[in-house]
């Protein structure tokens, strides 16, 4: 008789605190033209950007859901407050920041993180940046790492966000893209100039936490020709019994021999809609690297999508996606070859436990320019009990001869051999199991941070009497 | 004359990929009756005009299929046949045309069925025939179809087939001929240890196009599936391949493996590849793989290095290719059938 | 009279990095030669190269084989010349069988059609020598070989082949000693063809122990560090290639 494994869900109970909200702050819920030109107004944004926000409206008026993908049902859109403000400006100074929320960081660490190793940390408490440092290595080497908002307005970045801002990810890209574009709110935006090797990484952090609101940050990054940046957002968010939103979107412009690391731990809590647009448009010999780990909310939908725009452009996708209790994940990539000469690569990985429902997606569509072309794409989905799902989805379109494209999955339990193995050299049933499935997750934890990759490991606890990790 | 959907995906993606089902104009006007070889015991028989289980190209074929008045074709084996059923399908000119057979093979029995779906040479129409399976438990199925209508004929190739405890279903198909071919193999694998193996060849040449989607239902505990698609795009060819692969809860012990190989030898085809595996049962084992493209550098400078110059060495592969699937069977005049059609192209 | 195989000062490597540095080596017609080396000297590189692997680009020096320059000609010609490469990870080529390919290289050569018959002949006399089981013709080429199975199928190649000049590339390793015994049998069929040549690369001496030697090179970083008669093997095998490769880096 086999005994099963209690591969415990992954810990919820650390993130899950939250502050009482100041009721007044809430704008009204539910999203009309009038709404968006208050948002407009408090943000004081450029004129061009208000009209912006207005046509995305429309668009996201006139625009469908799509016909697939989990059901988003439990989300009323009129009950999403869309902007809060928060209780403090942008601050350069840890110490001024009002203390309710230096105590949120205080608990997630990240004035540990930034003492030792982290370049400077924009956070994002309710839709706005609350504490922004940049280091004075990183400013002295000419990297820009700031908010979106106020760099808008910044005569030396505002031409240059304003030639991309939306342009990647165009509100008429799906519903949420639309929604997007009218009601964003907060985000990083990062420039690396040409040359650059920015050492450390820089990295963000999100955080949401009043009943019904959502976030619509934005993040713009820039990394000119032969620069090179690793970018972390981690984000995590408390327990609501209010539908939540979260709909963001990144886009990555990766310039001519240069290259870009991209790692997120999603772990949104477990009554999130996290319905994330992420895009990187890659230069000739240049290189976009993914990293992803997502742990977190109710239903997701997320894609990052790389398009290989130049010769010999690259990307890189190494993902894992744990879907427990009560949880639909529908997650995946998407590559465009769009240049001759181009390569990509995915390893992506997937646990399915307790009744939740993991989708991988992909697309990998090689036009018929991009002669002498590889893909690669390699998926592997563990399945922990008959109640949860896995379902692999993924599409191949081919339009050139000139390519070699390579594409393959598993599916499967967690092995008896490999069980059997680890017993004999001394480890319980329950310790081998959690070994395997941690090590399962391995792909992207090795490519990840030490601290990051220990968060990580943290949330796939697995039960080991008394010890954790 | 509307248009129907057929080879729809059980689970769709992105639309933008056009690759969630495929379209067609069909109305069956005019039936199509077989010319037949029987085995020696079997009798022709026939049966109301429906078709009671699922098929790959699906309902709305189904539907359409529903409305003509003849009646459809069937074909009873109760033990173990020695020689083949042979099935010979002529379509003519310019017709609309339509036609159910179906196939039971009863507990413990066995048959192999060899069709050949064939054209006058100037054909233009469209036919569809839809054909059911029933593989009662412990029995064995063999059904090796070859597709040669003309180059102008579109044609709809439709299977349904459900089997039962150890009982074991293969299906090879070579789709040679046909302008716009539709391929549709679905297969409940309901029994305990149910099997259904699929082999599939196309040779696609000037602006043909061949969508197919097989689907393998895993119920039976331990039922295994096996589905093999091998085939060269030259020209301006085009195919769509969708397999599924789809583990439902107690299916315990099942295993499903899944896999295409396509040489592309021209910049202007088109290859679109959706393998499918969906799962809600967790002590499976399922795996698919596709490789799609060129031939390799190592595999060219092997066979380069033996004398065989580059032209020659693709002609080998694209040959080699068909061949896997060719040489599932060993029947003679089917094997001859096929070389003389190969010939032709 | 022009030697069988002359390569004058050889340079060849992959897009990063050069890898043979001026290689200079002839061989003459009937005669047995072992290139020798350490692991990653260039042995294989030298292999492939000579044969056209496209992997490999030649950045200086020039091959001729009988008198003409081959450095530009394709892996195809250079076979139909009479080059015979032994590849030491043969490709698995499933829906063509051993015995349908070699019908197909053979066509291409003499550009006839071949005699079934004799072919067949031919075939089961090489694969006895092999001690192949016959069956093995008509699987597909080195499709679910075993090692030691894909090593004598690609010595049954060279037997059916029959070319002037044989480079077997490491076609000993992996091998348990009965299957060293039956590949020597085969290159020793081989060799009774008086006219044909051999260039045996290993990095042991196994295979060599049924062999005439005629002359030995020893290659260490990419370059011919030592040449000689048959006792250079006697003393890489008593001394191992130490003193080569400190003599390559002395020269570096």
């Amino acid at each position: 008789m086999k005994e099963k494994t209690q591969v415990e869900d992954i810990n919820r109970g650390f993130y899950d605190f939250r502050f009482e909200e100041d009721e007044k702050d809430m704008l009204q819920s539910g999203i009309t033209p009038d709404i968006i030109r208050e948002i407009s107004e408090e943000k004081n944004d450029p004129q061009w950007m208000r009209e912006f926000r207005l046509k995305s409206l429309e668009i996201y008026n006139s625009t469908e859901m799509p016909p697939w993908g989990p059901s988003i049902e439990g989300l009323d859109m009129s009950k999403i407050v869309t902007y809060i403000r928060s209780k403090s400006r942008m601050n350069n100074q840890w110490e001024d920041v009002p203390q309710d929320i230096k105590e949120t960081f205080e608990r997630l660490g990240i004035p540990q993180a930034e003492r030792e190793k982290l370049a400077g940390v924009g956070a994002q408490y309710d839709s706005e940046l609350v504490y922004h440092n940049v280091r004075r290595e990183v400013a002295e080497q000419g990297v820009v790492y700031t908010d979106l908002e106020s760099a808008m307005y910044d005569e030396r970045y505002a031409d240059m966000i304003r030639e991309h801002f939306m342009k990647l990810v165009p509100p008429t890209d799906h519903k949420f893209a639309a929604l997007h574009g009218a009601v964003w709110s907060g985000g990083s935006f990062v420039y690396v100039p040409k040359g650059v090797h920015v050492d450390i990484p820089l990295q963000s952090y999100f955080r949401l936490n009043a009943q019904g609101a959502g976030q619509f940050e934005h993040t713009l990054i820039i990394v000119d020709e032969g620069a090179y940046l690793h970018f972390i957002e981690g984000c995590s968010a408390p327990k609501y019994y209010v539908a939540s939103l979260h709909a963001g979107c990144v886009e990555l412009f990766v310039a001519k021999n240069a290259t870009l690391r991209y790692s997120t731990i999603e772990n949104w809590s477990k009554n999130m809609y996290n319905l994330n647009t992420k895009r990187a448009i890659v230069e000739e010999g240049g290189k976009i690297e993914w990293v992803s780990g997502s742990f977190g909310s109710h239903v997701s939908y997320l894609y990052p999508m790389s398009i290989l725009h130049g010769r010999g452009a690259r990307a890189e996708f190494t993902g894992i996606t744990f879907a427990g209790e009560g949880q639909d994940l529908d997650t995946g990539a998407k590559v465009v070859h769009a240049a001759p000469e181009t390569s990509s690569y995915m390893n992506t990985r997937s646990i399915s436990k307790s009744g939740g429902v993991n989708t991988f997606r992909s697309a990998v569509t090689v036009n018929r320019n991009a002669v002498g072309s590889k893909s690669s794409v390699s998926c592997e989905s563990l399945m922990l009990d008959s109640i949860s799902r896995s379902d692999t989805i993924p599409a191949m379109d081919i339009r050139t001869d000139d390519a070699d494209i390579g594409h393959e999955a598993k599916i499967g339990r967690i092995s008896d051999e490999a069980v059997f193995y680890l017993m004999s050299r001394g480890l319980s049933e329950e310790n081998a199991k959690a070994l395997i499935v941690s090590g399962f997750a391995d792909n992207v934890s090795k490519e990840l941070p030490l601290e990051y990759a220990v968060e990580m490991n943290n949330l796939i606890t697995i039960e080991m009497k008394g010890s954790i990790g | 004359m509307g248009k129907i959907i057929i080879n729809r995906l059980p689970v769709p993606t992105w639309r933008s990929l056009k690759a969630n089902y495929a379209e067609v104009d069909y109305e069956p006007e005019c039936a199509m009756p077989p010319s037949m070889i029987l085995p020696e015991g079997m009798e022709p028989g026939f049966g109301e005009n429906r078709c009671r289980i699922r098929t790959g190209c699906g309902e709305e074929l189904s539907r359409e299929l529903d409305k003509v008045p003849w009646t459809k074709y069937v074909y009873n084996a109760d033990k173990v046949l020695d020689d083949p059923l042979r099935l010979y399908f002529m379509f003519e000119e310019d017709e609309r045309a339509g036609i159910r057979a179906e196939i039971n093979v009863g507990a413990g029995a066995g048959l192999e069925v060899y069709v050949i779906y064939e054209s006058f040479e100037n054909a233009k129409g469209i036919g569809a025939v839809q054909l059911e399976i029933n593989a009662a438990e412990n029995s064995r199925v063999k059904v090796t179809q070859l597709i040669d209508v003309s180059d102008g004929m579109d044609f709809i190739n439709d299977i349904g087939a459900k089997v039962g405890s150890d009982a074991q279903v293969e299906i090879t198909q070579v789709y040679l001929g046909g302008k716009n071919v539709f391929g549709g193999i679905y297969s409940a694998l309901e029994g305990y240890r149910s099997v259904l193996r699929t082999d599939i060849g196309y040779k696609l040449d000037a602006d043909r196009s061949l969508d197919i989607n097989v689907v393998a239902d895993h119920t039976g505990k331990r039922s295994e599936s096996e589905i093999n698609v091998r085939g060269v795009l030259s020209d301006k060819a085009k195919k769509v391949f969708r397999g599924t692969i789809d583990f439902k809860t107690g299916a315990r012990e099942a295993k499903g493996a899944e896999s295409e190989d396509v040489l592309l030898l021209n910049e202007e085809v088109v290859n679109k590849t959706i393998p499918l595996i969906l799962c809600s049962e967790e002590d499976v084992e399922g795996s698919h793989g596709a490789s799609i493209g060129r031939l390799s550098d190592s595999s060219v400078f092997y066979m380069m290095s033996r004398g065989i110059s580059y032209e020659k060495v693709y002609e080998i592969m694209a040959e080699a290719k068909l061949n896997t699937v060719i040489r599932k069977t060993d029947d003679e005049e089917m094997l001859h059938r096929i070389e003389k059609a190969l010939k032709r192209r | 009279m022009a030697k069988l195989l002359k390569i004058n000062g050889l340079y060849a490597g992959i897009e990063e990095k050069e890898l043979l540095h001026g290689i200079s080596l002839e061989i003459d017609k009937g005669e047995t030669h072992v290139l020798m080396g350490p692991n990653g000297a260039g042995k294989s590189t030298l292999g492939h190269t000579l044969m056209g692997s496209p992997e490999y680009e030649v950045t200086g020096g020039t091959i001729e084989f009988d008198g003409e320059d081959i450095t530009e000609l394709g892996a195809d010609k250079r076979a139909q010349k009479g080059l015979f490469l032994s590849f030491q990870n043969p490709i698995e080529i499933p829906g063509i069988s051993l015995s349908a390919f070699l019908r197909s290289a053979l066509e291409q050569r003499t550009g006839e059609r071949i005699k079934l018959m004799a072919f067949q002949k031919k075939l089961r006399a090489a694969m006895e020598v092999l001690q192949m089981d016959p069956e093995y013709a008509e699987r597909d080429l080195n499709v679910g070989f075993s090692g030691g199975e894909k090593k004598k199928a690609e010595i049954l190649q060279l037997l059916m082949l029959d070319p002037r000049l044989a480079i077997l590339d490491e076609t000993d390793s992996g091998l348990d000693v009965d299957a060293v015994k039956t590949v020597s049998a085969g290159v020793a069929e081989y060799r009774r063809e008086n006219e044909n040549s051999l260039l045996i690369i290993t990095h042991n001496t196994k295979i060599l122990e049924s062999l005439k030697v005629d002359r030995t090179h020893i290659i260490a970083g990419g370059r011919i560090v030592a040449e000689g008669g048959p006792e250079l093997i006697e003393d890489v095998n008593k001394n191992g290639f130490e003193k080569y490769v400190q003599a390559e880096r002395g020269e570096a």
